[in-house]
């Protein structure tokens, strides 16, 4: 259980070291997509049950539902955060788009010299 | 070289605040303290009708959260499509 | 592009749409629901649109229709939360508790959210694949 969230703590700060050591643009968001991969890992694994079953109510288990079922809750709130970082990447990468097409290069030191 | 040995430091600092935080939470199969989600999964069927907890969730008890994430959807798009629009050159 | 694949893409494009649908329509009895529904949907038109560039998407689905439907279906979504919130105090019309249409709210609000997942994630490969 707690292995789980050492293993994605490891891997978000690998996540965070991409976008600061990095110095390509589309490298900056695919380390941004991998950190918030790996948070959202990290919080559903909060829910764990040892011999769970899925949260859906079905004719043959309503009687022992309570009792044996993962936490749904840490999951819905994954389902929002989910589509805001697919809204953030495509906009991150249009905006990528634009810089290569004012600067001729995704290169970001060489971003600063230029005069435009 | 000299930059990367700093990121490097800062970034096993951070490593290690995170594995301190991850330590010190409560353990994770305490099941007395989660009372919002069981107040959820005992009242999904009565007061919705629908037999998925997490569909419950999202669109009846947090209805709001969902309202608030397409809003914000609907104004990535609208920005994707003010962004694609720049360097458009009319030819008269 | 290659006559494989636009021969492979002619035959599994309605079977991509049916499980995208079947995924949104049972959104009350199994997992999934609206997001995961409209990115397998959407993820059909994104096939279309490779495999046949963006001429052949057009004859499909044209963007002003995209537009029109993410327009009118975010109103739709506002409307039935708010309804949904304030106004509703009884469980739908049970036809079998467990079945189609024990819930009609969250029905009508996994579908109207599909289909607004979907239009915005077309609309985005669209875009993209013109420049």
């Amino acid at each position: 259980m707690l292995e789980t969230l050492v293993t994605g703590a490891l891997l978000s700060v690998i996540g965070i070291y991409c976008v600061i050591a990095k110095k390509n643009l589309v490298k900056k968001m695919i380390g941004l997509g991998i950190f918030t991969n790996f948070i959202h890992l990290m919080l559903i694994s909060t829910g764990f049950r040892e011999g769970g079953i899925a949260p859906i109510i079905i004719r043959e288990n309503v009687g022992f539902f309570a009792a044996y079922s993962v936490d749904p809750l840490p999951q819905a709130l994954v389902l929002t955060s989910i589509v805001i970082q697919l809204s953030v990447t495509a906009l991150g990468l249009s905006i990528a788009i634009l810089a290569f097409r004012h600067f001729n290069t995704l290169d970001t030191e060489k971003m600063n010299k230029l005069k435009g | 070289m000299n930059k990367k040995i700093i990121v490097l430091c800062l970034m096993l600092a951070l490593f290690f605040a995170l594995v301190i935080g991850v330590f010190s939470l409560p353990s994770f199969s305490a099941w007395e303290s989660k009372d919002v989600s069981r107040y959820y999964m005992d009242n999904s069927l009565e007061k919705t009708g629908s037999s998925s907890v997490v569909s419950a969730i999202v669109w009846d008890f947090r209805g709001f959260d969902t309202m608030g994430e397409e809003t914000v959807l609907f104004t990535a798009t609208a920005g994707i499509l003010t962004l694609m629009a720049v360097g458009f050159r009319r030819r008269k | 592009m290659d006559v494989i694949i636009r021969t492979v893409t002619k035959g599994i494009f309605p079977f991509i749409l049916l499980l995208g649908f079947s995924i949104i329509f049972h959104g009350h009895l199994t997992p999934g629901g609206s997001f995961p529904g409209g990115a397998v949907v959407a993820s059909g038109f994104a096939l279309v649109a490779v495999a046949f560039g963006l001429k052949g998407a057009e004859k499909l689905i044209s963007e002003e229709t995209v537009h029109l439907v993410e327009g009118l279906v975010a109103l739709m979504l506002a409307g039935l939360i708010l309804y949904e919130s304030f106004v509703r105090k009884y469980v739908g019309l049970g036809g079998g508790f467990f079945g189609m249409w024990s819930s009609p709210t969250v029905l009508s609000l996994n579908v109207a959210g599909g289909l607004m997942v979907m239009s915005a994630l077309v609309l985005i490969v669209f875009l993209v694949v013109r420049e």
